[in-house]
């Protein structure tokens, strides 16, 4: 009875995992070495194996490259500013009177429990070239409109201002729990050392969050990696296919053009990639607890 | 020239309660003052207002002859020691100590230097390398107390510090402490909560209640010659006694206002001198302690521990009769508590 109990508790867990993760991965690692397309769904006979054919198409895909970079550039300049934006916002938190805190907390964290599609609605209108709010204000300042979502640059950066915006709320409540866990003492004795605010924040505020900062760079290097609805609901991947993450991509390829072997591909090299990310986080020494 | 002088301190906290009331003594150089009090008392408040931590209302605080109200605690030169030892948890040994070193831009051969002799005088050289997760109690304690020492203070404030360790090792840091304070000769405020560490550490003993001080003396005198009721009460283990008036009839002209108290300690089980008093009741509860005997009785619904020496006569719901020296009679006003001379 003792041996089979243990495996019997994990067994829920294991079905789970086991039906919504490793048959479908199996599945698109199936299907990304096939042909599967719009002609399959007319007959079966048509489904062939075409072993790494898909990919090599990808390779040689200059869409796909341009998605990897669109992506790989969300993540490189958003996973940073998301961190420095909670760790700010965080600290600004706790050192505000108490009877603001809850003001601040709650319209920080708001973006992160609106729908994504409702927030990227909303700054659609927002980056509205004639009558949004973000040129509006611009023109009031005596600098020029920006035509955000028709300029490839723009876009990318307006994108990823969204969905910083949209998640550094999360990263910044983790993070004010943390920093309240550090003792006053600590900086009571700073103090009495004779170390100024600045040092406080580099040598006692900061490494004392660094295991912290290194989970959520985890949490939103995964997040970001898969960047979909911001560009779907506000440019379409557009404009000249700037803001298509490998997501989009993939939705693109796989539910517009029903070719679903090459959208199994880039879904597959969209996990090798997360893989590798969060293997080379793992392995790079952020905590001070493991050292 | 007192190395640490307050005169006529007050702190007001938002809400107009009053945390500090004209806290006014002073500590010669090299002194070490313990300051006593329950919880809330204002005990910690007292020391982080010297460190400079927090601000006074009013008053005036010296450090060295200097006035240093209006001075940030670096420029203080005090040094502070916190219960929790407060050290930086991301530091080894060494980075803790060299911390206000390299804060204040000390040249690096000189922190080194310095860091090396403290970890030599305080035992701390072969755990320069550590984290303190990986410390001991006593050894976290040492290392707050060689960044302390770093500093080169005038005024050394310690602030509970041997209170997160256990009971053997507190006895063994709280005599490397004043051996440290005999050799080092600094000046030094030691809060503590515990009455007996105060009297067994403290050269002078301040004991503060409600934000006021109630008496600064040595110890003996604290223990011997308590100014009221709150200090006879709060200082000796088990406490003192009170009985009425009417329980010890000899007193009988001011029973009305009048508290008696009398040390568990000078409670004996025979009559020594002809005038000794006595008071009777029945004994509720017998302790052994080893050598000592902790005895309960009830006397008039009232409640009296004596500390007397092992007797195998006694027993429990018997009839005892306890015997005291009229001298180790305590007598204290009921309404303002202040001591007043007995009446024989």
């Amino acid at each position: 009875m003792k041996s089979i109990s243990g495996p019997l508790f994990v067994l829920p867990a294991l079905t789970l995992i086991a039906l919504f993760v490793l048959i479908p991965f199996l599945g698109v690692l199936g299907l990304s070495m096939t042909n599967f397309d719009i002609y399959v769904l007319a007959s079966s006979a048509n489904l062939h194996f075409i072993g790494g054919a898909n990919y090599a198409h990808l390779f040689h895909d200059h869409a796909a490259w341009q998605a990897l970079e669109t992506t790989l550039t969300v993540v490189l300049a958003g996973v940073p500013a998301t961190l420095a934006l909670s760790l700010i916002c965080a600290l600004m938190i706790e050192s505000i009177a108490p009877r603001w805190r809850g003001l601040f907390r709650t319209a920080f964290f708001l973006p992160v429990v609106c729908s994504t599609v409702a927030v990227a609605i909303s700054w659609r209108y927002l980056l509205n070239t004639r009558y949004g709010l973000v040129n509006h204000l611009l023109l009031a300042v005596h600098l020029p409109a920006l035509n955000w979502l028709g300029s490839p640059t723009l876009a990318v950066i307006a994108i990823t201002v969204v969905v910083v915006w949209k998640g550094f709320g999360y990263g910044m409540i983790i993070l004010a729990a943390a920093r309240r866990e550090i003792p006053e003492e600590l900086y009571d004795i700073a103090r009495i050392e004779g170390a100024g605010v600045r040092r406080q924040l580099l040598s006692i505020t900061v490494p004392i969050l660094a295991p912290t900062l290194g989970l959520l760079a985890l949490l939103d290097v995964a997040g970001y990696w898969q960047l979909f609805a911001e560009p779907y609901v506000l440019t379409q991947g557009g404009p000249m296919g700037s803001t298509m993450s490998l997501l989009l991509l993939m939705y693109d390829r796989g539910f517009r053009w029903w070719r679903w072997g090459i959208a199994s591909a880039l879904a597959m090299v969209l996990t090798i990639i997360m893989w590798l990310f969060a293997w080379l986080q793992r392995h790079t020494k952020t905590s001070w607890r493991e050292g | 020239m007192a190395s640490l002088e307050l005169s006529h301190v007050f702190r007001v906290i938002g809400g107009g309660q009053t945390v500090l009331h004209d806290i006014d003594f002073s500590a010669h150089h090299g002194e070490l003052i313990s300051v006593v009090g329950p919880s809330g008392c204002g005990k910690s408040t007292l020391l982080r207002s010297i460190a400079g931590l927090e601000e006074v209302t009013s008053g005036d605080i010296f450090i060295g002859g200097n006035r240093v109200n209006d001075l940030q605690p670096q420029q203080r030169r005090i040094a502070m020691v916190f219960q929790n030892h407060a050290l930086y948890p991301h530091m080894t040994v060494y980075q803790n100590l060299a911390f206000g070193l390299r804060a204040r831009r000390v040249a690096r051969s000189v922190v080194e230097a310095r860091v090396r002799r403290t970890a030599v005088r305080l035992g701390l050289e072969a755990l320069l390398g550590r984290y303190p997760r990986e410390l001991s109690g006593g050894q976290k304690q040492r290392t707050a107390l060689g960044r302390a020492m770093l500093r080169d203070p005038e005024v050394f404030l310690l602030d509970e510090p041997l209170s997160s360790l256990d009971v053997p090792l507190r006895s063994e840091m709280r005599r490397e402490l004043m051996a440290l304070h005999k050799s080092l000769g600094m000046t030094m405020v030691y809060v503590t909560h515990d009455q007996s560490e105060a009297l067994s550490l403290g050269e002078r003993v301040v004991v503060l209640s409600a934000g006021k001080i109630q008496q600064i003396d040595t110890p003996q005198e604290i223990y011997g010659n308590p100014q009221n009721r709150f200090v006879a009460a709060f200082v000796g283990w088990p406490p003192m006694n009170f009985l009425n008036g009417e329980i010890l009839g000899a007193h009988a002209n001011d029973t009305q206002n009048v508290e008696y108290g009398i040390r568990p300690e000078r409670l004996m089980l025979q009559q020594h001198a002809a005038d000794d008093l006595s008071v009777s009741g029945r004994i509720e509860c017998i302790e052994s302690l080893g050598g000592v005997w902790q005895i309960e009785i009830i006397h008039n619904g009232g409640r009296l521990i004596a500390r007397v020496p092992p007797d195998a006569a006694l027993r429990q719901d018997a009839e005892l009769r306890l015997w005291f020296n009229q001298t180790d009679l305590y007598a204290f006003n009921r309404t303002t508590g202040t001591r007043v001379k007995v009446n024989r």
